[in-house]
């Protein structure tokens, strides 16, 4: 079952694949690398309560939020402190619905206002969209094994395979021994690095790894960054598909 | 001499005629366009005080300095206190917070980028000034979550009064923000910059989007026109004592200031122009009159007049003829501009493309003062002078026997 919490959670690099890779490769190659990511961190639903912190050159501001996925890959979040407490964000397939307790209707993002940023942070809501079958929008390879910060890693370059897509190249760094993202590079065609995807903190849960605490460094905009920290998180809760509704959005 | 002028003057009515409209044109087009110009710069100098930014504008320095990325975090938090002291210093007529910025209107699942402006309804220029017109509906109130709009807008986004609007904006605190506002009126202002997709809302429900908790983004002050510009934006410093405050004139941030000395060459080259179309016209009438009448100067040399004196009694003629003309000018002239200023110049019969976002408005009432025609017209007079003076130094060239034996 595809997962998308992880984009949600604004780890666009660490896209989960489709089960189409059931069977896993005898040898190490990219595909065999990626269904073990898959498997490793595969689940149902997901009930996720974190805390992310946006910094610019100006200042920073901090908000809290849980996040509800169920297994279609629609994505609930909920803003529990902060500012923005009481907002909400509905994630149906491409379609991303905002809920503001003070307007009367439920804003319905398209076009460009999808590029906005998201929550503050240096991820745009188009971030959260988008098919996840990164199999057809992506060609990929393995480049070799590094060490980074002290961990085996496999490094393996993704290329896009669609000038529509916001990041060109993404270049991954995964754990050689626990098969989970560590850094993922984006960029663009040109090959000017945009953003800096750092997870650490690996939550390990049922045999599900999930990362603990994620960093994205916007590598445009000079001392940039959003940090966010996860303080619980619940797998293969059973949520109620009415979670997931525009109708149930505004209560 | 002057007697004799006068009857010279009459002797070719067709000639003299030409040189006095000369003058007449040269006078009444030149008063009048810097009837209608000094208008227009006055206009936007108003329009730029009271819309922009006062006579005197406060504002956090970090948020001019990173003006370009909105950085809504740079607020005055406490706008209650510091128009307190601005109050307190003397000339200080007042002291009116403001906030405005880029929001976006949702309508038919779209966003549509629109200008909010916040004010305190019950001072503001945008809510009480004279030149706002209130087409339908009411203005908005203090702590009322409501908005007018303007027609094109209103227009734009297919809505009436008494609908609801939501509108999306980021915060102060770096996130985002929507809330529905209920149009309750449709409104017009003067400063035509402001007729384009604008919405107006009381500066607490700004505030509340944005989340600036009851702050401001600007703080405009209105100063007496007698106090100084320049002593009063001591005194104000020094009243708030607040370093990360930026106190400044309205020349200093105004985007038109720099072009209005611009303005005053472009008066002069235009009045030099017409001047000097005048003068050529007013030389060569001149010229005409002394080769035409070189038999009788010729006479009146042989009758003993002294050269200077027949070329004093050419000025004299051509002075008289455009002293008449320049008095008509003056007249006629401050009479038409002052027609203008009563009934006024619709600007948005040139279409409306051509008033909106120059910051003037739409409708003008010229003014011109009887200095500033006194002036033109002496300026003129003082051309006429030297054209008239240049003509008439011909008759030096005259050769009294000779222009007899051509004439007979």
């Amino acid at each position: 079952m595809m997962k998308r919490l992880a984009a949600f959670l604004l780890m666009i690099g660490m896209f989960p694949m489709s089960s189409l890779f059931a069977v896993a490769a005898p040898s190490i190659d990219a595909r065999y690398i990626i269904d073990a990511m898959d498997a490793a961190m595969e689940y149902d639903d997901a009930a996720i309560e974190a805390k992310m912190v946006n910094t610019d050159r100006l200042g920073s501001t901090s908000l809290t939020f849980d996040t509800f996925q169920n297994g279609s890959g629609d994505t609930l979040l909920v803003v529990t402190a902060g500012p923005d407490k009481g907002q909400k964000i509905l994630r149906l397939d491409d379609d991303i619905y905002l809920y503001y307790p003070d307007a009367d209707e439920i804003v319905r993002l398209s076009g460009s206002s999808l590029k906005n940023s998201f929550l503050g942070s240096d991820f745009s809501y188009e971030d959260l969209t988008g098919d996840d079958d990164y199999d057809e929008r992506y060609s990929y390879t393995l480049d070799g094994e590094e060490m980074l910060d002290g961990i085996s890693c496999y490094k393996m370059t993704f290329t896009a395979k669609k000038l529509s897509e916001t990041y060109q190249v993404q270049e991954m760094w995964i754990d050689s021994e626990r098969f989970v993202p560590i850094h993922v590079r984006l960029s663009s065609k040109s090959g000017r690095s945009l953003k800096d995807i750092l997870y650490s903190d690996y939550i390990h849960d049922g045999g599900i790894f999930f990362p603990g605490r994620l960093e994205v460094v916007n590598l445009v905009k000079k001392g940039s960054s959003s940090v966010m920290t996860v303080s619980s998180a619940r797998f293969n809760v059973g949520l109620d598909d009415d979670l997931f509704s525009k109708e149930e959005l505004a209560w | 001499m002057v007697s004799l002028a006068l009857k010279n003057c009459i002797r070719n009515v067709r000639r003299s005629l030409l040189t006095a409209i000369a003058v007449f044109i040269a006078i009444w087009v030149v008063v009048v366009m810097m009837g209608v110009m000094q208008t227009v710069v006055a206009d936007m100098i108003r329009n730029n005080k009271e819309y922009e930014s006062g006579d005197i504008r406060l504002r956090i320095a970090d948020y001019s300095k990173y003006e370009n990325i909105m950085p809504l975090q740079f607020f005055i938090p406490s706008v209650d206190d510091v128009c307190r002291s601005v109050l307190s210093v003397d000339g200080v007529r007042s002291c009116e917070p403001l906030s405005r910025l880029s929001v976006s209107a949702y309508r038919g699942e779209q966003l549509k980028t629109i200008q909010a402006v916040g004010v305190d309804t019950s001072i503001s220029h945008f809510t009480t000034g004279r030149d706002v017109e209130i087409l339908a509906g009411r203005m908005i109130d203090n702590g009322k979550r409501e908005i007018v709009m303007t027609p094109k807008l209103l227009s734009e986004l297919g809505m009436e009064v008494g609908d609801s609007l939501t509108i999306l904006s980021k915060t102060s605190t770096s996130g985002s923000n929507g809330a529905s506002f209920r149009i309750v009126g449709i409104v017009s202002y003067g400063n035509s910059e402001y007729n384009g997709d604008v919405v107006v809302m009381p500066l607490d429900q700004l505030s509340s989007l944005t989340r600036m908790d009851g702050g401001a983004m600007e703080v405009l002050v209105h100063i007496d026109p007698s106090a100084g510009l320049d002593a009063t934006i001591a005194s104000i410093k020094l009243a708030l004592a607040d370093p990360s405050l930026e106190v400044r004139s309205w020349d200093e941030i105004s985007l038109i200031a720099p072009f209005l000395s611009m303005y005053d060459i472009t008066y002069l080259i235009i009045e030099l122009l017409f001047f000097f179309i005048a003068s050529t016209l007013i030389f060569n009438t001149t010229m005409m009159s002394v080769m035409e009448r070189k038999r009788e100067v010729s006479t009146m040399i042989a009758l003993g007049f002294s050269r200077s004196s027949i070329i004093r009694l050419f000025m004299t003629e051509g002075m008289i003829i455009s002293t008449l003309g320049a008095v008509a000018a003056a007249v006629v002239g401050k009479a038409t501009v002052a027609l203008m200023g009563r009934y006024g110049i619709d600007l948005t019969l040139f279409g409306t493309e051509a008033v909106d976002g120059w910051g003037f408005s739409r409708m003008l009432y010229p003014q011109v003062s009887w200095s500033t025609v006194l002036s033109v017209s002496m300026i003129c007079l003082a051309v006429a002078f030297g054209a008239t003076t240049l003509a008439s130094m011909r008759v030096r060239r005259i050769e009294a026997a000779q222009a007899l034996r051509e004439e007979n």
